[in-house]
């Protein structure tokens, strides 16, 4: 009897090897599995890296499952209609109901305030993990491959900080605190004056410029030299250093290896990523698995999505009217059949059948930076710095690409000459993200045509708090350091 | 597995050698033939005994001197036996043994009387009485402390259950299922009701502990019906009826021209003149679409500017469908089961087949299950016993319309969609235009026309034509099987060995058509999910019992394995060759398919046992030992011991009352563990934080960051203790008190940070949570004659839960002072439901704008907040400035702004102050009406439903409840529901913030079931050679009280509606059950 005692003692203790407790569920991939890989590929721990890039498309990288919550992008739809460029022109399905007329963003609890919150702090966090497993902020790095890691990291770290500086703050004041600074992964800090997250952001951009110097990235969407370069003039701009500013436009201008977007490309679609005029952007493809909740399906009316079904997006009428009847960018917007004002030969789908193309696989690339931004920002630039003249041949280079007689040009001086960049700004890159940065670094009232439904005729101010993001309330609440 | 294996052949292979001993077994039955289980067979005068198992058989070893077995059980006279044959069947008394007198928890069934937990026995009777699909619902009311919440009324979707309070702030709530001794991690709707013996709910560390890391949340254990040998019998149960809506919708508004009328006002104040208000109603911007102008004039000359109200000469050009009218039906419930069941000798079997067909109250919702399952023991050898048995299901369902998106969900648009707009697309002349690809009339989609012309709500969806176009099916195979081998040896031992699997495979189609809706943009689109799930447990376990002298006792040591796993596939296409296909070769674009896996393994050992003395004091005790594959190796193993002690008074001299008939007092103190519930959030395993995997642009991978993982994480536990007192008086009252004391520590707590630090929340362990609570049970024969009875029981729980220790903050190094989780607050001495919101202060009578209360720190003391003074979140505000030692000069006042009003605790509570059920059950002669009632007082729950139903947003985008014709319409008007601006004033959005206005009583009363019993008389059915015939009339879910009509707060955990659930579903059955 002895024995059976033992055999099913013996049974029992067997049955308690480690292999039974091993289990290996597959929906996530832990660190720890992709560390053991590593050692034998180290390329996978590239997959971090483009890990962040990846968040700047993948939607509810904003915390919610808001179907406006799109990365970057859906931040661009956030800022176009704050600044009253593009016209939420029907309230049906209701999103972005409240951020055209700023009512959601008046309220802390809002996902609205939340989103971009999460984003650029994920991006932070994301990007601020490569720093770590590089050495940390201030590592010294020998070999080029980590080299250009960390500038692609540190370019994406002051990405991050530099939109919430634009977004949180209603006007330029270095020593508001609004931001806590994340220089590591770590838990939640105070927040910092503005003064010294933008002295962040230039080292972080003036370290990722010299070494991404000998990168060559393998697709748009990485940060590269010009990029980085490109989000260092906003930041210079944004604070009234446009004198530092100018210098990094032209640069980008000379030695980027960018042409205009012009021709036959201004009514190409803008939909794919090799265009030469494109500096980033992402190269969608069906894998990415993107649907109707992508920012093409906001916008654009060919895709089968929020834009063709209920909740067209179109450009403010006195801007669009403020365009010379030679402009070749009027052929961008709408025909007799899709009503006025609709950015249907701007930004389409190639299938070019209203509500026709399935949001699903959509192949559609997304737009981040392109060069015309720079000409545009140079002459500004130019113009801000005390060098109307540079940035009259800079601004009638870019115009005469828009006009068939950029002449009017050379005779811009003052309010007059800002004004007409301003406009050639706004104008040439609608639905691109870049009205609001204008807005605030140039201190612009707009008011609204006639064509928005909501807040019809009014002028909001560039400083004004309802057109700013506050803080969340999931912040306020949880953030020791915030004691509101 | 193949240990497993391994073990089972090890146990089997043994020789087993016995000298001067031979081996007896049996049946012990009682006189309607029904298994006795629990009954003590002894060998007078030694030592030697065992109890009959769950089919009344047992076997013992006896020295071959004896001559004689007695046979006893609690409350009857014991009944000798002689030993004329290695093979008894004995026949006990003449009274029914009730099942209730036993305690199965699933390693062993004890006689209630010598256990000391705290477990709660439900009446066959009482499933067999409800019309329910699975076991879950049917346990409605029957057990005090237990809730069943049922909160999807699609046929075939299980309820979840809790028993004792919420046992955790973020993990896992619910109770482990546990059938025929395996733990059950199949689903439930693959159990049938009928097959079901009994029902033992465990409730606290006593009974639970058994279960270690899995018992936290109590246990409900399962046990199938078996033969018995010698009473052959064949029972037919037929059953048809009809499932409906019987339950009341909320009050909305039903009239398009009252909605239209409302509007407008909405507007003629947002827009600030009547004019504007006419020219804007039905304009497609501000406006609803002209297309849906029902009338037969423009929108502009509809509303008469003076009076506000249509002018006379306008008509409708056609009635719009109403949604209710075209979404919910009665519709049919039909259910046939048989079984056989019988033995011979050492072999008993029982084998079932039963089908259930139903459909549910909307559209095409529906289940269809067919079941069967074959049961048998045998005695192989005189010292081995086996049983296996096997259940097969297969089930289908059809549930389109209950999608989790409101836009797309029926119950949300019927409750929501302003009465204008109906379901079918109209001409200008208000006729229905034909449809040229599957006839019959065209549905509207909301999507008619380019710009303007959209309808404002859920646009791009109608329920009734994607009823009628789209499939949305899954059909479910699901196997479980257990088999056991009983090994008797040596005296007084025996083993077990035990395997029981179960495996599930359910498949789901979606097709969505080429022509209409969603998927018109890609040519129709099919998407198929497959999940399987498998879960196993090998169980061995040696036992030894004795009895010497007036000591009887038992221990058992065993070791367990359990593994689960779910593989999920999900594959996808777009463009249909064929529209109706549900098979992607015959779709033209496929997506990029997706797969995963989920699993989990667990190891245990463990050992029990119990001790009585005199059948007057009694202890069990019990210790486990888990070790999970959830947490990683160092955190890995947790040990889980309880011990309880009974005292059974009325055997006491001195408490030979003659009132008393039974009086016992237990007392138990144990504790449990959980290892949370397998969400792929909390598939933690200390290994790391966990990714996305995703692909880049150029077809590279990458990792986006997903969720953050503490490698600390480990086992929640409980410790728990128990009080309770067992009375049975007057020979006709009985009644159970238990007081229960969880304190669930090392928290599953989803500890928020600011999300700046990338993070927004991480599960750690960490806090404390009490739940305690006093329940009770008393059941009554009020009427007790012959011919005729009324009893009547009530049972029911208080419940207290409260946060004790709130988690640390890792920025500071401190306690955090609250966790802001919805509308409630977590945070020290408060419950997991209070209410943490705005309180609303009522409509400002001059204007009509809400009003809320605004705390503020009047730094300087001029008794009106200042800039910076406002505070946002009371607790936080507070406990920061009494960290930094600074005073608090705390003010109140009214705001009009709800971003200005302060969150705070309010003083509701979600968590009722005592819920439970009463029985009612008449009988006379063969008639019998049995009623059972739910009740629960106290608590609130905020009414989402409600407060969407009171919104003041853009015109047509939704509908309105009554109660907005109390709005705030003149200056000077007392209301609670402020003025409407059709989403046009500048507080339009905030008007309507959550606050205590939409916080709702959370009491009922739920007719929950009646039943109507005609047991046709013996006399009758001996003569046409049945053993019984009984015709019955069912009703569930009948009626219910509750603070608003369509309110109800039975459906889900909080008292918060979920806006897109299936409203419970009423049902009425007739029935016929026969035995042959």
């Amino acid at each position: 009897m002895k024995k059976l005692l033992i055999a099913f003692i013996a049974v029992a203790l067997f049955s308690c090897s480690d292999d039974f407790l091993s289990t290996n569920p597959t929906e996530f991939v832990s660190s720890d599995r992709i560390g053991e890989i590593a050692e034998f590929d180290p390329s996978i721990l590239d997959g971090f890296l483009t890990g962040v890039y990846a968040t700047m498309y993948t939607p509810g990288t904003g915390g919610t499952t808001g179907h406006d919550d799109l990365g970057h992008k859906g931040m661009d739809i956030f800022t176009d209609m704050m600044s009253s460029d593009m016209v939420l022109a029907g309230l049906n399905y209701g999103w972005y109901r409240g951020v055209t007329d700023y009512t959601w963003l008046e309220d802390i609890s809002n996902n609205r305030n939340y989103v971009p919150w999460r984003y650029y702090y994920r991006v932070i966090f994301q990007a601020n993990a490569v720093i770590d497993a590089l050495g940390g902020t201030d590592a010294v790095l020998e070999s080029e491959a980590s080299r250009w890691s960390m500038g692609q990291a540190k370019a994406m770290r002051a990405y991050g900080y530099f939109y919430l500086s634009q977004l949180l703050q209603t006007d330029y004041d270095p020593n508001e605190a609004i931001l806590p600074i994340y220089l590591s992964v770590s838990a939640n800090t105070p927040q910092a004056p503005m003064g010294e997250v933008m002295a962040l952001i230039e080292d972080d951009l003036t370290e990722a410029i010299d070494y991404l110097d000998t990168f060559d990235r393998g697709g748009k969407f990485e940060v590269n030299k010009p990029v980085a370069q490109g989000l260092l003039a906003y930041a210079y701009a944004a604070q009234g250093k446009y004198a530092e500013a100018l210098p990094l436009c032209q640069d980008i201008i000379n030695n980027g290896g960018f042409t205009l977007v012009q021709d036959d490309e201004i009514t190409g679609g803008f939909n794919e990523v090799t265009t030469p005029g494109w500096m980033w952007g992402a190269n969608i493809t069906p894998d990415i698995g993107l649907n109707l909740v992508s920012w093409w399906g906001k916008v654009d009316i060919f895709t089968y999505s929020y834009a063709w079904a209920g909740d067209p997006k179109t450009i403010d009428e006195s801007l669009f009217n403020q365009m010379r009847p030679s402009d070749k960018r009027i052929a961008q917007w709408g025909n007799a059949s899709y009503g006025p004002y609709v950015p249907s030969q701007k930004f389409w789908n190639p299938d070019r059948t209203i509500g026709g193309s399935s949001a699903d696989n959509n192949t559609m690339d997304y737009i981040y930076m392109r060069v015309a931004e720079f000409h545009l920002l140079g002459a500004e630039s130019a113009a801000k710095s005390g060098n109307e003249g540079m940035a009259r041949t800079m601004l009638k280079n870019f115009v005469s690409t828009r006009v068939d007689d950029a002449s009017y040009v050379d005779g811009l001086s003052g309010g007059a000459l800002i004004g007409e960049i301003s406009f050639q700004t706004r104008m040439e890159l609608w639905g691109e993200g870049k009205s609001y940065l204008l807005m605030k670094r140039n201190d612009e009232s707009r008011t609204r045509g006639s064509n928005h439904i909501l807040l019809s005729g009014a002028t909001i101010a560039h400083d004004e708090p309802r057109a700013t993001f506050l803080i969340p309330q999931q912040e306020s609440l949880n953030n020791p350091f915030i004691t509101d | 597995m193949k240990r497993i294996i391994l073990t089972l052949t090890l146990l089997l292979s043994v020789a087993f050698v016995f000298a001067q001993e031979r081996a007896i077994n049996g049946v012990v039955r009682d006189a309607d033939g029904e298994a006795v289980i629990g009954a003590t067979v002894r060998v007078p005068n030694t030592s030697i005994g065992a109890l009959t198992d769950l089919d009344g058989s047992f076997t013992l070893r006896v020295p071959n001197t004896a001559t004689e077995v007695v046979v006893s059980y609690v409350g009857m006279d014991p009944v000798v036996v002689p030993l004329d044959s290695d093979y008894l069947e004995v026949n006990i008394g003449d009274q029914a043994v009730m099942i209730e007198d036993i305690v199965v928890t699933g390693y062993s069934q004890v006689q209630r009387t010598r256990f000391t937990g705290a477990t709660a026995n439900v009446d066959k009777k009482a499933v067999e009485d409800k019309s329910t699909s699975d076991i879950s619902e049917a346990l409605t009311g029957e057990v005090a402390g237990l809730t069943v919440i049922n909160g999807n009324g699609q046929p075939g979707t299980p309820a979840a259950v809790r028993i004792r309070g919420f046992g955790s702030v973020n993990g896992n709530r619910a109770p482990v299922y546990v059938v025929d001794g395996v733990i059950y991690q199949g689903g439930l709707e693959n159990v049938n009701p009928n097959d079901i013996a009994s029902v033992t709910v465990l409730k606290d560390a006593a009974a639970t502990a058994l279960y270690g890391a899995r018992g936290a949340n109590g246990v409900i254990v399962v046990t199938t019906k078996r033969g018995t040998t010698g009473d052959s019998k064949i029972q037919v149960q037929a059953k048809y009826g009809s499932n409906y809506r019987g339950l009341p919708y909320y009050d909305v508004l039903q009239s398009p021209e009252e909605f239209i009328e409302t509007a407008w006002e909405g507007l003629e104040n947002g827009l600030g003149s009547a004019e504007a208000a006419s020219a804007t109603l039905f304009d497609g911007g501000i406006g609803i679409a002209p297309y849906y102008n029902i009338w037969d004039v423009d929108g502009e000359f509809l509303i008469d500017p003076a009076t506000g109200q249509f002018y006379p000469n306008v008509n409708r050009r056609f009635n719009p469908e109403r949604r209710r009218d075209e979404f919910f039906n009665p519709s049919d419930r039909k259910e046939v089961n048989v079984s056989l069941s019988g033995g011979e000798g050492k072999t008993n079997y029982r084998t079932s087949f039963g089908l259930l067909d139903e459909e549910g109250y909307f559209l095409a919702s529906q289940f269809k299950r067919y079941t069967g399952r074959v049961d048998i023991g045998h005695q192989v050898k005189p010292w081995l016993r086996g049983t296996m048995n096997l259940n097969y299901s297969n089930n289908e369902s059809n549930g389109p319309g209950q999608s989790g998106s409101s836009s797309v969900n029926g119950f949300f648009l019927e409750r929501n969609a302003p009465p204008l707009f109906g379901i079918l697309l109209r001409d200008q002349l208000g006729n229905t235009i034909e449809d040229p690809i599957f006839g019959g009339p065209l549905y509207d989609f909301g999507d008619g026309q380019f710009m303007g012309n959209a309808r404002r709500f859920s646009s791009l969806s109608n329920i009734a034509a994607v009823n009628r176009y789209d499939t949305n099916v899954n059909n479910e195979n699901g196997l479980s099987g257990q088999a056991d081998l009983i090994a008797s040896f040596l005296k007084n031992f025996t083993a077990t060995a035990r395997f029981g699997v179960q495996t599930q495979d359910n498949r789901g189609s979606a097709r969505t058509n080429p022509y209409y809706g969603q998927a018109s943009g890609s040519n129709g689109a099919l998407s198929k999910t497959d999940n399987r799930t498998l879960s196993y447990t090998a169980l061995q376990m040696v036992g030894y019992g004795n009895q010497i002298g007036d000591h009887e006792f038992s221990i058992n040591a065993a070791h367990e394995n359990q593994y689960w796993e779910l593989r999920n596939r999900f594959s996808s296409g777009i463009g249909l060759a064929d529209p109706f296909t549900l098979e992607l070769r015959n779709v033209l674009e496929n997506n990029p398919g997706d797969s995963f896996t989920r699993d989990f393994a667990l190891e245990s050992y463990f050992a029990f046992g119990d001790y009585s003395f005199k059948d007057k004091y009694f202890l069990n005790a019990s210790i486990r030992r888990d070790g999970s594959s959830r947490f990683a190796e160092e955190n890995r193993w947790g040990t889980f011991p309880a011990v309880g002690i009974g005292w059974v008074a009325s055997e006491e001299e001195f408490l030979q009352v003659d009132a008393i008939d039974f009086l016992r007092l237990r007392a138990s103190y144990g504790e449990t563990g959980d290892q949370g519930d397998f969400s792929a959030t909390s598939l933690y395993r200390g290994g790391g934080d966990l990714y996305n995997v995703g692909v880049s642009p150029t077809g590279t991978a990458s990792f986006v960051f997903s969720t953050p993982v503490d490698p600390n994480i480990t086992w929640e536990s409980v410790n728990q203790y128990n009080v309770g007192l067992d009375v049975n008086a007057f020979s006709r009252l009985s009644a159970s008190f238990d007081y229960f004391n969880k304190r669930t520590v090392d928290l599953f707590f989803d500890r928020r940070t600011g999300p700046s630090a990338g993070i927004a929340l991480i599960r750690v362990n960490d806090g404390e949570l009490l739940n305690e609570g006093l329940e009770f049970d008393v059941n009554g024969e009020i009427i007790k004659q012959d011919n005729f009875f009324v009893n009547l029981g009530i049972n029911g729980s208080t419940l207290r839960n409260e946060l004790l220790t709130s988690p640390i903050d890792p920025a500071t190094g401190l306690p955090k002072a609250i966790t802001v989780s919805g509308s409630y607050g977590i945070s020290e001495g408060k419950s997991v439901y209070d209410f943490y919101t705005r309180a609303y202060a009522g409509v400002n009578a001059d204007n009509g704008l809400s009003q809320w209360v605004q705390f503020y720190d009047d730094v300087n003391s001029n008794g009106m907040v200042d800039d910076g003074e406002g505070i946002l979140d009371l607790v936080d505000y507070v406990s920061q400035r009494e960290i930094s030692g600074e005073t608090v000069n705390l003010m109140q006042t009214i705001t009009t702004e709800s971003n200005d009003a302060t969150l705070h605790y309010t003083g509701e509570s979600g968590i009722p102050d005592v819920f439970g059920a009463t029985r009612l059950n008449v009988g006379w002669k063969g008639i019998s009406v049995t009623g059972q009632l739910l009740y629960s007082f106290g608590g609130y729950g905020r009414d989402g439903n409600y407060q969407a139903l009171m919104d003041d947003a853009d015109i047509g985008g939704g509908n309105w409840h009554e109660d907005i014709r109390n709005r705030w319409m003149n200056p000077g008007d007392i209301t609670n529901i402020p003025a409407l601006t059709g989403g046009q004033g500048s507080e339009s959005g905030n008007q309507n913030a959550s606050s205590t206005r939409f916080l709702t009583k959370r009491d009922y009363l739920l007719l929950n079931n009646v039943r109507l019993n005609y047991e046709l008389p013996k006399t009758i059915f001996d003569k046409i050679g049945l053993q019984g015939a009984q015709f019955w009339l069912s009703g569930d879910n009948l009626w219910s009280q509750t603070e608003r009509s369509g309110y109800f707060p039975f459906a889900s955990e909080s008292g918060i509606p979920n806006r897109e659930s299936y409203d419970p579903l009423s049902t009425v059955t007739t029935g016929l059950n026969v035995t042959f």
